[in-house]
């Protein structure tokens, strides 16, 4: 039995279609991290999930059971569904322990259940007793989530719960986040428009762009294999090389390299996308590109290079010691390897690229070796 | 609630031309019309003028003691207009026409200028000021150039406000003897009831007053001025005042000391003189006044909420249409609403004349918008997704009102009810003409009594009306800094 699946799923908001025939389905304790940039229908996905958005066509169900539909609509107070809304929404009128306990329907385990959710996310105990202003941002993210688990609900749905905390509590608060949903074994659908967290939270990740479902995956599977040039730029740094397509060989102006997947149209020539770690650059004897210009960034370095051959520049990053060991500098020519294998793509725009896909999830192995 | 703007067109078509056009073109009609017009012309820069030059003092210059003068400042709204007109008139009896009029209007209604500019002030993006600095521009060319078209949107509102109320103000005129439209329909009223005469000068105040709404509506413009980018604000440069500082507190003390020391020093003379508390009326006039005033915020509230909930939740062009139809009626002054209700009820249901729920309508009309803003504000502090939140924790929509929004918006509410309660207070021109035979409250006993100058038995009241009206000033001034604090970080 799925815990949640969307069939062809569409949502209007007025005249606009937030999403367009989303199909999905996710086996009970699977994690989904839906990313795309902002617009693209993330929220009104979580919205339609929860019961807070009717939706136009298709249906949702929970545990089987239609939700919204044809035939069906289920509110969101009796869904049982958790969210854990952008910001959190913590009620400023309550304390951290009346917010907690607020949808805990048995007066008489009341206070176990907040005792239980607030140790779930390691919430302090001297902190129930404080209102949300007294709070900083990751412990109201914390309260927020441990509100929704004492709900008891079948599965919960996170709306970008981390955009507001700074770089390095967005980490830890994912972290513990991660970790109660790895404890209760609970089916999580995270949106977010940070592709790190999305590559780092689900077992599977959709891309979601103007309403449809463009692709989804293992995020391993969907880092080595963008469907498109867009969804590939939009997972992480890419460098894109005019190549000459011969067999398995991608042969570009800075040398040949092994082409991992195809989704060009066919034909000699193509575009092929690394990422900018699959390149070396040396001083060595042969150079093939001269360093256009270079810009500290502190450990790291940028560095905008062009083949002698001519063609598209393009931006590397390398240890910063490394670019001081090279005394590189602008002007200068250097030899670059490439190396790995790559995705080719068609020159001109793909008509068939924009098809969205449909979603099936599986409750997949412990995730090893992702990328972070 | 659009009953009183109908009723002076109603009135026009069915009195007809004929018996209008007499009523209107004569003289007495022209000695209104140019006392009115000119208290407005000359009243509304007077008070422009008192109001912004407290703010920038406050606000933008090292004027010592500025926090207890930002206070202070605002101070004078608690003293009603016709409670500064009945302490000059005491100190100086021979207070009257047209300076008299205006010295009274710019004591009494510059807090009406100064609490939005305060706002505007506080809201501005000081780093434009320190931009025109760099550029080269002196302090009072930064001002001329920089703040005031910024500060634009608070004078023409604080002065659309101020302009209304000059339109409306009876017992401060009447006091003086200073004759303007309200005061002459009051005493048409009171001479020949609601008769054709009374009508024409109300027609003509209706139309001054949609005259000046159409004013400021045309001539405020859409721009909105708001601090940009996300960095940290910046603090304001203040202006040294330096070799202008005794002369400037100088005058602010001269100002605070004939708006509100005079009045407050009058009444404790007067409260010396016999034993003015022990009047017979006064428990009932007290207990009166806090029952309308309770009564009449509920209704209020109640009528507002809707339009609040619509504008804030649902905007669309229907809540707009709502909300201005409420600040259009609520616009035109308490006597044009009261002689509209006294003819409606009169003809239309003459079991309602001179009851209390037309008193109560009366209020709505009149202190709608007070409780539209407040209610609007609270509202906007109990985002839909609170409720939504709620809903998701399996509470149903109806009860994620009651648990959330209600409990969130309830110091609003309160603030909503209080701005109403103590409004109707200090009304004066609708309860006259539309409460029940022997309806005595604060307001009609001191007016009653002044008019009698039995200045020693309206000073209690006099007092007591002030000692109302500090809450709703202190409820203004907080929400003046609460609104100017949003969008700082």
């Amino acid at each position: 039995m799925t815990a949640l699946s969307l069939d062809a799923v569409t949502v209007r908001l007025g005249e606009v279609v937030a999403l367009r025939d989303v199909s999905l389905a996710l086996t009970p304790g699977s994690r989904l991290a839906v990313v795309g940039a902002s617009g693209s229908g993330k929220t009104t996905l979580l919205r339609a999930v929860v019961g807070l958005a009717g939706i136009h066509s298709g249906t949702i169900s929970l545990d089987g059971q239609e939700v919204s539909g044809p035939t069906a609509y289920v509110p969101a107070h009796r869904r049982a569904v958790g969210y854990v809304p952008q910001d959190g929404a913590l009620f400023p009128h309550l304390t951290v322990r009346r917010n907690i306990g607020f949808g805990v329907a048995s007066r008489a385990n009341r206070h176990r259940h907040i005792k239980d959710a607030a140790g779930l996310v390691a919430l302090e105990p001297q902190l129930l007793d404080r209102y949300p202003h007294e709070l900083s941002g990751g412990q109201q993210q914390r309260v927020a989530l441990a509100r929704a688990l004492a709900a008891n609900p079948r599965m919960i749905v996170l709306d970008e719960p981390f955009s507001a905390l700074d770089t390095a509590l967005r980490e830890s608060a994912r972290c513990s986040v991660m970790k109660v949903l790895d404890a209760t074994g609970m089916t999580a659908i995270l949106v977010t428009h940070d592709r790190d967290e999305a590559l780092t939270f689900g077992d599977t990740v959709g891309v979601l762009d103007k309403g449809q479902l463009m692709q989804a995956g293992a995020p391993q599977t969907l880092f080595d294999n963008p469907t498109t040039p867009e969804i590939a730029a939009f997972l992480a740094d890419t460098c894109f090389l005019t190549a000459h397509i011969d067999g398995d060989t991608a042969l570009t102006s800075l040398g040949p390299v092994p082409i991992r997947h195809r989704h060009h149209a066919g034909g000699p020539s193509a575009r092929i996308m690394l990422r900018p770690n699959q390149f070396a650059v040396t001083t060595a004897s042969l150079p093939n590109a001269r360093v256009m210009d270079v810009t500290w960034r502190g450990a790291t370095s940028r560095i905008r290079i062009r083949a002698t051959s001519g063609g598209e520049d393009l931006a590397l990053e390398l240890p910063t010691d490394q670019i001081r060991a090279m005394g590189m500098a602008p002007d200068d020519l250097v030899h670059v390897r490439l190396l790995g294998s790559g995705v080719t793509y068609s020159q001109k725009a793909d008509p068939n690229r924009s098809k969205p896909v449909e979603l099936k999830v599986p409750r997949l192995p412990e995730p090893a070796g992702q990328p972070s | 609630m659009l009953v009183p703007v109908g009723f002076s067109a109603v009135v026009a078509v069915q009195t007809g031309w004929d018996v209008l056009a007499p009523l209107i073109f004569r003289p007495r009609v022209a000695e209104l019309l140019l006392n009115t017009v000119l208290l407005v012309l000359l009243g509304v820069p007077l008070t422009v003028l008192v109001g912004v030059a407290g703010a920038w003092l406050v606000e933008r210059s090292d004027l010592p003691w500025r926090r207890v003068w930002s206070v202070a400042l605002a101070s004078p709204l608690a003293v009603p207009a016709f409670v500064s007109s009945y302490a000059w008139v005491g100190v100086v009896p021979s207070i009257g026409g047209l300076g008299g009029g205006l010295f009274i209007s710019t004591l009494a209604y510059s807090p009406l200028v100064y609490l939005p500019a305060v706002a505007a002030l506080r809201g501005l993006d000081p780093a434009l000021e320190d931009a025109a600095r760099s550029l080269g521009l002196g302090p009072w060319a930064v001002f001329g150039r920089v703040v005031m078209p910024q500060l634009r949107l608070a004078i023409w509102g604080g002065g659309l406000v101020v302009g209304l109320h000059l339109l409306a103000e009876y017992g401060a005129f009447s006091l003086i003897r200073f004759n303007t439209f309200t005061t002459a329909i009051m005493v048409q009223f009171q001479s020949t009831f609601a008769g054709p005469a009374a009508n024409a000068l109300g027609i003509v105040l209706t139309l001054l007053c949609l005259v000046l709404l159409a004013v400021e509506g045309s001539t405020r413009g859409n721009l909105r001025y708001a601090r940009i980018g996300s960095g940290a604000a910046t603090i304001p440069t203040r202006t040294r005042l330096a070799t202008a500082t005794l002369p400037t507190t100088l005058v602010l003390v001269g100002y605070l000391a004939a708006a509100l020391g005079v009045p407050l020093v009058v009444l404790a003379g007067w409260l010396t003189v016999g034993d003015p508390w022990a009047q017979r009326w006064m428990p009932q006039a007290i207990l009166t006044t806090a029952l309308l005033g309770l009564l009449g915020a509920a209704v209020t509230i109640v009528l507002a909420a809707p339009t609040a909930w619509l504008s804030v939740r649902r905007p669309s062009r229907v809540s707009r249409v709502l909300e201005g139809a409420g600040v259009l009626a609520s616009s035109l002054p308490g006597i044009i609403i009261a002689l509209a209700l006294v003819t409606v009820t009169v003809r239309l249901a003459p079991s309602l004349y001179q009851t209390v729920v037309t008193v109560l309508v009366a209020y709505a009309i009149m202190f709608l918008p007070r409780a539209l803003v407040a209610l609007r504000s609270g509202l906007a502090q109990a985002p839909l997704v609170l409720e939504e939140a709620a809903q998701a924790l399996g509470v149903s929509p109806a009860r994620s009102r009651l648990r959330v929004t209600l409990p969130v918006m309830a110091p609003s509410a309160a603030a909503a009810a209080a701005l109403v309660a103590l409004g109707i207070a200090n009304e004066l021109t609708a309860t006259l003409l539309l409460a029940p035979n022997g309806t005595r409250t604060l307001a009609t006993q001191f007016w009653s009594a002044s008019n009698s100058v039995a200045y020693t038995d309206a000073a209690p009241y006099a007092l007591l009306l002030i000692l109302t009206s500090i809450p709703a000033v202190a409820i203004l001034f907080a929400q003046t800094r609460r609104t100017s604090q949003k969008g700082k970080p």
